[in-house]
């Protein structure tokens, strides 16, 4: 009885919290220094500083148990740890959303289609890509269907979406047509705190042998076409010093089919803060590879922003990635690295310049998208 | 059903006619599969979504089934797949929806007549010769068949063993397409060359694209090339296909080893896709497809049709469903009657290293073999341009008038 009774207590109290001050329910995980190292847990601690002025509400069913669990990372957030199974929990939870009178959710995979049945209740929803395309890339076509029917409900329903990239809204507005009645506005990732680097405008030289210095910094995925960078990195040898930075090497190393023992060519594990120190700025080009379908062309990998940032030109099989191209990114084709097209010096120069005023219009446009942000959350 | 069942269905039914009231969205068809794997049924399916589309006609795949393969990753988007489950609602619901007033079935028959009654217009594609069916099969597909609008056969032979099994008789014969844009695009040259086969460049060679499987029938090459090669040792088969039926292999591999024609049959690895075409043009000099049974034309032989190959296949009535067929040589099928055929027969058959149509296989081959030159100059790639996947899907719209 006194457990029963304690756990109405800790409820009322999340409920309290609520009620006494503007808050809001964050449905996904909670982040955590490990997981930050993730895109997506990225993307849901910048949305968690944008909403200072909240009290912070987070729902997740990763850890749960019999009764709702609740932590408090700080004191102006918690975290409810639910079962998805437990019809008693989706009822409190329900309450709880009620009461906050907003929900927001970090993309289709955390959006409930029950969500929008809760009276008086805003649901935003953040779109980091393109759930139903992406389920069927990997063959879940099951999961596909589930998300897809999400999706069409999310894109009619919600207050507002929250899009990282113009691609993903025209994308949504273009598949629902007539259906898609959302608002939308469009926040960039950008991550300025941990990485306030600003090019000084100064060429890089080359190496001492009169080398560019290719890079690569990423993880070792099917989708970021590593094998396709290998055979590519294999063919011009010779013409650069490649400096490639991956959370494992061995990776690397099992689908290299070539020699190992190339002077031109460095594998490594680095930390963040070891690339924007040491590799970035001496960097002339980097690796960006992608297949030209649409889970490519929506999204918004933080590393060609990172690229452009550091005077880097993007190497590309399709420049069709996020908004990149729209704003004017100039890059050098896969193709013509492979053949041997480089960009003289003077070429190099006026792309690294035109990309300068790229990366400013990207900053622009995430700064828009936060006043826009806080606009919908003031 | 238990009530619950039955309030959603009615709910369901419900939506369904206001939706048709009030949707002003073109009118859409639904291509109604039990499985959308990768197979040839699935091919035909995809290329009728992907044309009627490409004529402005919303076009849906839905499943019966949860066995979904590479061919989803194909469609526009994917809320153009619908795995039912074998939910009826789910399917009213889903054609509500996007509008879908055509049904066109593949095999399946799921509840047509109960849609037939909710005012769809039902389609019905006979894709083979239903060898494995009981008397109790055709009887139930006979009484779904009732509620079509229209039933659509793949060839003049799919087409005469369904009327004489079932005395429907309102059947219109639509061949299969090929994509013919998508060969022609597929010209990467070929890795596999004679010399890299070890063929002579005197060697007469015949290639065989099909899976091995029974209905292929592969094992009667043993015996043919036993034959020819008392006479002569310039006549090579290549065989050039995926192991379907891995007992089968075992069966047939069991006989080559045995056999002094081993040497004159070869297996090719794989061929990827893009190589095909060019593989086709340079390798062999004929292609050969002795089937027990096929749906009629496949698209291997127009494959090999439109890279300018002569082909000897089965005569599956081929005067009749083939506009043109100078550069078709036929062999008589291995049996006598086909409505005699069934799984057990032809499984058996399949073993026969003796086919009663051994003679004519070799004699076939023969005159294909001295006359190769010649008949490679007649053969017109152009005429099997007919087989295209537009004129597949135009006669399609026509027949249906969506």
């Amino acid at each position: 009885m006194s457990k029963k009774l304690d756990t109405i207590k800790k409820f009322i109290k999340v409920v309290n919290i609520a009620l006494k001050n503007k808050s809001i329910i964050i449905a996904a995980p909670y982040f955590n220094n490990e997981r930050l190292k993730d895109g997506y847990y990225k993307r849901v601690k910048a949305v968690d500083e944008l909403l200072s002025n909240y009290k912070k509400i987070y729902i997740s069913y990763e850890n749960y148990s019999k009764e709702l669990s609740y932590r408090y990372p700080d004191e102006n957030t918690i975290v409810v740890d639910y079962s998805p199974y437990s019809k008693k929990h989706k009822i409190m939870l329900a309450f709880l959303i009620f009461v906050c009178g907003k929900i927001y959710c970090h993309s289709v995979w955390q959006a409930k289609k029950t969500f929008y049945k809760i009276p008086f209740t805003k649901v935003f929803v953040d779109v980091h890509g393109v759930v139903p395309e992406e389920e069927t890339l990997y063959g879940r076509y099951e999961a596909a269907q589930m998300y897809g029917d999400i999706e069409e409900i999310v894109v009619q329903k919600s207050a507002c979406l929250i899009c990282v990239t113009n691609k993903i809204a025209e994308h949504l507005k273009n598949k629902y047509g007539k259906k898609f009645k959302s608002k939308t506005i469009v926040l960039t990732i950008y991550d300025k705190v941990s990485n306030g680097f600003v090019s000084k405008g100064q060429a890089k030289p080359l190496t001492t042998d009169n080398k560019p210095i290719v890079t690569y910094a990423g993880g070792t995925m099917k989708w970021q076409k590593i094998e396709l960078m290998q055979d590519a990195i294999f063919k011009q040898i010779d013409w650069a010093v490649y400096k490639i930075c991956v959370p494992n090497p061995e990776e690397f190393w099992r689908t290299w089919k070539y020699s190992k023992d190339l002077k031109n060519l460095s594998v490594e594990s680095k930390t963040y803060t070891d690339l924007c120190n040491n590799i970035y700025p001496i960097s002339h080009y980097g690796f960006v590879l992608r297949d030209d379908i649409v889970v490519n062309n929506v999204a918004c990998p933080t590393k060609i922003a990172e690229y452009l940032q550091y005077d880097i030109i993007p190497i590309v099989n399709t420049p069709n990635i996020g908004d990149f191209k729209d704003l004017g990114m100039k890059y050098l084709k896969l193709e013509d690295f492979i053949s041997g097209n480089f960009y003289n010096d003077q070429e190099r120069k006026q792309i690294v310049e035109n990309n300068r005023l790229v990366f400013k219009k990207y900053i622009d446009m995430h700064n828009k998208g936060i006043e826009d942000f806080k606009k919908l959350f003031a | 059903m238990n009530l619950k069942r039955y309030l959603k269905f009615g709910k369901a039914v419900i939506n369904l006619y206001i939706s048709r009231i009030f949707n002003k969205n073109k009118k859409g068809i639904a291509f109604i599969v039990n499985s959308f794997e990768k197979g040839g049924v699935e091919q035909v399916v995809l290329n009728l979504y992907k044309g009627f589309r490409s004529k402005g006609y919303p076009s849906y795949v839905v499943s019966l089934s949860n066995n979904i393969g590479i061919f989803a990753n194909e469609l526009d988007c994917p809320n153009h797949l619908r795995i039912l489950n074998y939910d009826v609602i789910d399917l009213i619901n889903y054609c509500a929806k996007n509008n879908i007033r055509t049904l066109h079935y593949h095999y399946a028959t799921f509840n047509m007549k109960l849609m037939k009654l909710l005012g769809f217009k039902i389609f019905y594609t006979i894709h083979n010769t239903y060898i494995w069916y009981s008397n109790e099969d055709w009887n139930a597909l006979k009484s779904c068949l009732k509620y079509c609008d229209g039933i659509i056969a793949v060839s003049d032979w799919t087409k005469s063993y369904f009327i004489k099994k079932t005395n429907i008789k309102n059947v219109t014969t639509i061949i299969n397409g090929i994509d013919i844009k998508k060969l022609s695009e597929n010209n990467v040259s070929s890795s596999i060359t004679r010399n890299s086969l070890n063929l002579a460049p005197s060697d007469k060679v015949f290639v065989n694209v099909a899976s091995i499987t029974e209905g292929k029938y592969q094992m009667c090459f043993i015996k043919v090339m036993e034959e020819i090669i008392k006479k002569r040792n310039d006549i090579k088969i290549l065989l050039v296909g995926n192991i379907l039926d891995k007992k089968y292999y075992k069966d047939f591999m069991k006989e080559l080893n045995k056999s002094k024609s081993k040497d004159f049959i070869k297996f090719v690895n794989y061929i990827p896709q893009n190589e095909l075409s060019s593989f086709l043009k340079t390798v062999p000099d004929a292609f050969i497809l002795p089937s027990i049974h096929e749906a009629g034309v496949t698209l291997s032989t127009i494959e090999a049709l439109l890279n300018g190959l002569p082909v000897i296949i089965t005569d599956f009535d081929i005067k009749n469903t083939f506009p043109v067929s100078d550069d078709i040589i036929t062999i008589p099928t291995p049996y006598n009657n086909i409505l005699e055929l069934t799984p057990k027969s032809a499984k058996k058959l399949s073993r026969n290293l003796n086919p009663i149509n051994k003679k004519e296989i070799i004699e076939k081959i023969i005159y294909v073999a001295d006359n190769s030159e010649n008949l490679r100059k007649k053969v017109e790639p152009n005429k099997y341009k007919i087989f295209s996947v537009e004129n597949m899907v135009e006669q399609h719209i026509n027949f249906m008038i969506i």
